[in-house]
């Protein structure tokens, strides 16, 4: 497992990260969101033991990445941002230079180099020299150098980026299926729709602090203390909004574009149901009256203030 | 302890075993230029065609292979920067870098790679200006050969230069020393042809401007500028055709010295340049409170 504890880093004086702390277990697929500057990279790169933390730890199965850095970096595969492709090289002599780098064994390797291109969707471009790839081809093939030696953990910064939906949705699969492998997968994003649906844990940080860390599920589901409704109404909506607004409780109520009215409500299920109870006895006409959904969207949105770095 | 960490430089250097392993292209991309070998083709050919003259002067031409090495240790001092100025600072402006750092290999292994991959891809350079030259000797009187052979300044008649041999070693010490020059640049800069450019500058600073400058201070005949001259590799040279002649420094630093100071710069560079590597702090730019003020 990986166990980040307290992990800082400043630059001279600046503290770019202040104090991040989580645990992840093998098949977590964990989603590291974030404005720009908020301190997701310089993480990330202190666990690829790229920089060195000013103080703090992170361990992966017990090994710390500044006491051992070269036993993390056979347990990694490291995907920055930018692709770093070299060019004028076929597909199959990128991999089979990662491959011999991460020393795996030459018998071993062809099947190897094989195993992921077949995972990653490549095999067809096992021949191909590496710039005549499209964008999310070179992006999988990426991902593919990342798992030539069969790593742990995949640090992956803002691997969707750029890329067309299609090859976007291709990409997700993939990640899915990583995790489903067992392996760790941090990826890390600003571009949250993209992280929606395939990542089991969430972590938002801001100015370099973990604001919030859990169970994507837990984090999307309205909390006991606060309730985001949608309501429908046969009647007029700008009447029903005019006598929910003066309702106790009621922090936010808005139309939305679908002519609907969105709410938050502070309270509990007791609370819900009494607001319900009242539309009906004020004679409002209310078609629908449901919880509403919120995605990460909503909750980054929530948990941040917007400063950045 | 020691014995393991310069196996792990150069036998089990995993950088060395995937360049040498891997196709010329991977190679190419290893040194960073993409062109690589037709400009070491290219260098040779001046100096083959150069040969061909001076072979079949057999023996009219007294220092025929003198000629010869000056003449590549000129193009010399221009391709080997083109081989390797883009090894390091390429790979950081491509963005390959980091991949290579979090790959489990030290920067020392990373630039001994690299820099003996580089030297792979200068071979047919190395081979055929050492044959050239073998030929050349061969070409002339036996007298002659048999006095090169001999590898002894004081066995040989007045006006004659030393050994080949030292000649050679004299050119391919330097290729080391520039190789590692130009990594050293290419490792502390960010964009290669700032490297290649900085590179060029020393050199032209070594062989031309440093000699010119203390010629001019020290004044003609021997000394200073005779001393300076020497730093370079194309002034070694001279001053090895000149030996024993009048015009001689007394204060020649000797060939063998030249070489091994080579072999001593080039890794004192290279070492110095693996220890500097490690600039990814230095890579992201935070502005602090007091510079936003």
């Amino acid at each position: 497992m990986l166990v980040v504890d307290n992990l800082k880093k400043d630059y001279n004086g600046f503290q770019a990260v202040q104090g991040i702390s989580f645990e992840l277990e093998p098949g977590d697929v964990f989603a590291f969101i974030g404005s720009n500057g908020a301190g997701k990279t310089t993480t990330i790169r202190m666990i690829a033991t790229l920089l060195e933390p000013s103080s703090g730890t992170a361990s992966l199965f017990g090994v710390d990445v500044t006491k051992d850095p070269m036993a993390i970096r056979r347990m990694l595969g490291y995907m920055p941002d930018f692709f770093g492709l070299y060019d004028d090289v076929k597909v199959w002599e990128y991999l089979d230079f990662f491959a011999t780098i991460y020393e795996v064994p030459p018998r071993e390797r062809r099947k190897v180099i094989d195993n992921v291109l077949e995972l990653t969707d490549l095999s067809s471009k096992r021949d191909a020299f590496v710039q005549s790839l499209s964008r999310g081809m070179q992006q999988r093939l990426c991902l593919a150098r990342c798992l030539v030696h069969d790593p742990k953990l995949l640090l992956l910064d803002e691997p969707a980026s750029g890329l067309d939906p299609r090859a976007r949705s291709e990409l997700k699969e993939l990640i899915l299926e990583l995790g489903r492998m067992g392996k760790i997968v941090i990826v890390s994003s600003h571009i949250l729709p993209e992280l929606e649906g395939f990542c089991n844990k969430v972590g938002i940080v801001e100015r370099g602090q973990l604001l919030s860390f859990g169970p994507t599920s837990d984090l999307t589901r309205s909390s006991g203390t606060t309730k985001h409704l949608v309501i429908s109404t046969l009647g007029s909506p700008e009447g029903t909004l005019a006598w929910l607004t003066s309702q106790p409780n009621l922090t936010e109520a808005r139309l939305n574009k679908d002519g609907n009215i969105e709410c938050s409500l502070e309270g509990d299920d007791a609370a819900q149901a009494q607001l319900l109870k009242s539309l009906v006895e004020a004679n409002l006409p209310i078609r629908t009256f449901a919880d509403r959904r919120i995605d990460l969207e909503d909750v980054f949105f929530q948990v941040t203030t917007g400063a950045v770095n | 302890m020691v014995g393991s960490k310069w196996s792990k430089l150069f036998r089990g250097n995993p950088i060395l075993a995937a360049g040498a392993g891997g196709s010329t292209r991977v190679k190419r991309s290893m040194t960073g230029t993409k062109s690589s070998s037709l400009l070491v083709w290219l260098a040779c050919a001046p100096i083959i065609i150069l040969s061909i003259p001076l072979i079949n002067a057999a023996g009219m031409a007294r220092q025929s292979w003198v000629v010869l090495l000056m003449l590549a240790a000129v193009v010399q001092q221009f391709l080997v920067p083109a081989v390797f100025y883009s090894a390091v600072a390429g790979e950081r402006e491509r963005g390959s870098w980091d991949l290579l750092r979090v790959a489990p290999v030290t920067t020392h292994q990373v630039l001994v790679g690299k820099l003996l991959i580089g030297l792979r891809v200068l071979l047919p350079w190395i081979i055929i200006n050492a044959v050239v030259v073998l030929l050349c000797v061969l070409s002339q009187d036996n007298q002659r050969v048999s006095y090169y052979s001999s590898y002894s300044y004081s066995s040989l008649p007045p006006y004659e230069s030393p050994s080949p041999f030292l000649g050679l070693g004299i050119l391919f010490s330097n290729t080391l020393a520039v190789a590692a020059l130009t990594i050293f640049f290419s490792s502390r800069m960010k964009r290669p042809f700032s490297a290649l450019m900085s590179t060029y500058v020393i050199l032209i600073l070594i062989n031309v401007i440093v000699p010119l400058m203390a010629s001019i201070v020290a004044g003609p005949g021997p000394g200073l500028g005779r001393l300076s001259i020497q730093i370079g590799v194309v002034g070694q040279l001279m001053e090895l055709q000149s030996y024993r002649s009048p015009e001689y420094s007394p204060i020649f630093i000797g060939g063998e010295l030249f070489m091994v100071l080579s072999v001593l710069a080039a890794v004192l560079l290279a070492g110095w340049a693996a220890t500097t590597l490690d600039f990814a702090d230095r890579n992201v730019k935070f502005i602090t409170k007091k510079e936003a003020k």
